[in-house]
């Protein structure tokens, strides 16, 4: 399928953007406005999948495994796009005895 | 939620702490089923991590990875598994850095390397509670393991 650059432009300057965030394995659509900071959207990122404890521990993550590290950033700035999909997951994972 | 372990799966993962820990590293998998049968788990999944005597961490480009290979297959992470050295229990890094945060989700941890008898013999099993706290339960009260 061909993308018109009319097409592309349009979804440049769309205001709302439609998201995917997936947490464990289930994805859920969050619709946000491109210029809500990473904080707003991790919060209802959050909120969605059941106001998960310890929230302090979890980031958003684009699927080429960047985290969205400054949440008072906004979502154009950090150059999210109509369609992608994020990772709410935690920074480390680990265990063990000691 | 009581899930359903088949007795190979629990053998499987007895054999993965074996091979990779040699009864000198602690090891990590992690039980996960589908989420249209989330109570039957299916799947032992051994991640990539560095290990030493007393601890292991995940690699972070391995778990998004596998997160996104998740949400793909429709699975979901029921339980993590872990080795101790020698008595099973819940550390503070267990406590703070589970790669699940929602209330129920299970911490089963497994003394002497694995090197015992497979089974829940002398095994830990914590749950993430609502205030996300971890409270010890049963490990036969959660896991079943059938044949």
């Amino acid at each position: 399928m061909n993308i018109t650059a009319d097409e592309v432009h349009s979804d440049q300057s769309k205001t709302i953007l439609d998201l995917t965030v997936l947490y464990n394995g289930m994805p859920k659509k969050i619709e946000i406005d491109r210029d809500a900071t990473v904080k707003t959207l991790l919060d209802r990122s959050i909120a969605l999948f059941g106001n998960l404890p310890q929230p302090h521990t979890l980031s958003l993550w684009t699927e080429k495994g960047v985290e969205l590290s400054n949440e008072q950033e906004t979502l154009k700035a950090a150059h999210l796009k109509e369609g992608d999909s994020l990772i709410l997951r935690p920074s480390a994972v680990k265990g063990g005895e000691s | 939620m009581r899930y359903r372990v088949p007795a190979a799966l629990l053998s499987e993962t007895f054999d993965r702490f074996r091979h990779c820990g040699g009864a000198r590293r602690e090891c990590q998998v992690l039980w996960t089923s589908e989420w249209t049968h989330p109570a039957t788990i299916s799947g032992v999944v051994h991640p990539q991590h560095l290990a030493h005597a007393g601890g292991f961490e995940l690699d972070s480009a391995w778990i998004n990875d596998f997160l996104l290979e998740l949400g793909r297959a429709g699975h979901g992470i029921r339980v993590q598994v872990h080795t101790h050295p020698n008595e099973a229990f819940h550390s503070a890094t267990d406590d703070d850095y589970p790669i699940i945060h929602s209330a129920g989700f299970l911490s089963l941890v497994i003394p002497d390397f694995a090197t015992g008898p497979v089974g829940f013999d002398r095994a830990y099993l914590s749950e993430i509670t609502h205030d996300g706290t971890w409270r010890e339960v049963p490990p036969q009260s959660r896991l079943e393991i059938v044949t």
